[in-house]
């Protein structure tokens, strides 16, 4: 085989590898290579990925950004905010200090008063 | 529509303060009183400000920091990157997303107060995480840790719309252990965090590698190795990123280093052979993959790239 065909062999060997293809010759990724080379156990995030997108949007991202964005995250981090996108902290204080607000929760830390969930 | 409570406003300074004096801070104490081998004062004054816009503190701390090492950005930039509108905030994950693609890494640091001022020291700014309030009522904000002073016990941030503010350690611990004492140092992929360990220091170059970012990646890896010598996952990564980038001979000492070490690593083998095979000496790649399915017979993957291998003439 040419050099030509031998390169598009191992490209789309790592194609196949990225896209978690079982039993595909190719290289073994680094974060795999501590690891007995399985490769059915890689990827399978696609639907993932999908699902964050999606909720990029619905949070008002512009489409080609989201995607962007989503593409630029590892496949450990999408496991991480996966279907917990709500319950990750998501830093943003705009700093408002309200007096009403203060009174409320002095009230609420000094036991008068219990509106606070899951304390 | 993401469902989360709507954000209120963050009036919780002022309560942790209240609440401040009630809780304890035991990592404070600790360092009080068996104070660390350093500097009585840092402040990294020439870390930029960018004055956040209304919930834009994830952005604005970030382009501090970005800037800060050199690659010029603007929090607006940043913000397209990070921002959720829903949320009006900026996810953790997005954070080193964001860091990565200005070719720096984003190396989690180990929750130690102590580690905070070994950074600072050691002349890096921190990224965090803070919880100002509760944890039943939470109030996520981004910061710049510039400086500490050990004399006035306090540390020194970029924070909101304040250039420079002051938060005592035992308050700053606490409103940072409701975070999760989530601390980011951002380097350049040349640059090793003082209290980094290897585990944080390579996951970060890990990243780098898989969504792209090779050149850095090569280059972390190649860093690593100056203080972790030994390490298989450095080598190894230092292996893939020189073949991706078609260093193939590179590729080869790299992993020869690693199987030096670790002769039973069947993956190195693996793509020791890939390496081989490139640079078209065929005999010692077919030799190398034997030696990954001599390691690991019924292994499918290494079955299939001793048939690519020895197909290829």
């Amino acid at each position: 085989m040419k050099p030509e065909k031998l390169f598009a062999c191992v490209v789309i060997a790592f194609t196949m590898f990225a896209a978690g293809m079982p039993a595909q010759a190719g290289m073994v990724a680094t974060s795999q290579l501590q690891k007995t080379a399985d490769l059915a156990e890689f990827g399978n995030s696609a639907n993932q990925r999908a699902w964050i997108e999606t909720q990029l949007l619905r949070g008002g991202v512009a489409p080609p950004e989201a995607s962007a964005r989503v593409a630029a995250m590892t496949d450990v981090e999408i496991a991480q905010i996966y279907q917990r996108i709500d319950e990750t902290p998501a830093g943003g204080s705009a700093g408002i200090i309200v007096l009403a607000l203060i009174i409320f929760l002095v009230l609420e830390a000094t036991g008068y008063i219990d509106v606070i969930p899951n304390k | 529509m993401i469902n989360r409570r709507p954000r209120r406003p963050a009036c919780a300074f002022l309560l942790a303060i209240f609440l401040g004096a009630c809780a304890t801070s035991p990592q404070t104490r600790l360092l009080l009183d068996n104070p660390p081998d350093l500097p009585p004062v840092v402040e990294l004054t020439e870390v930029p400000f960018f004055p956040q816009q209304q919930y834009h503190c994830g952005p604005a701390a970030l382009a501090g920091i970005i800037n800060f090492r050199g690659v010029e950005v603007t929090p607006d930039e940043i913000a397209r990157r990070v921002y959720i509108p829903e949320l009006q905030g900026s996810l953790q994950v997005e954070i080193a997303a964001a860091t990565r693609h200005y070719g720096l890494l984003a190396v989690q640091l180990d929750g130690q107060l102590e580690s905070l001022l070994r950074e600072l020291a050691a002349g890096n700014p921190v990224f965090l995480l803070q919880n100002l309030a509760l944890e039943s009522f939470p109030q996520w904000h981004y910061e710049i840790l510039v400086g500490y002073d050990l004399t006035q016990r306090h540390m020194i941030l970029r924070s909101g719309v304040n250039r420079r503010i002051t938060r005592s350690f035992a308050l700053f611990e606490k409103t940072w252990q409701r975070a999760g004492h989530w601390a980011l140092v951002v380097v350049n992929p040349d640059t090793l965090p003082p209290t980094a360990s290897a585990q944080a220091y390579l996951a970060a170059v890990v990243e780098m590698e898989q969504v792209g970012g090779l050149e850095s990646a090569r280059q972390g890896y190649a860093t690593a190795l100056r203080r972790w010598p030994d390490n298989l996952l450095a080598l190894g990564g230092l292996g893939n990123s020189a073949y991706a980038l078609g260093d193939f001979a590179a590729a080869e000492s790299a992993f020869r280093a690693a199987l030096a070490i670790a002769p039973d690593q069947a993956g190195l083998w693996n793509n020791l052979a890939y390496a081989l095979a490139r640079q078209g000496r065929r005999e010692a790649s077919l030799e190398a993959i034997r030696q990954a399915l001599v390691l690991e017979p019924g292994n499918a993957a290494y079955r299939a790239s001793w048939q690519e291998l020895s197909g290829a003439q």
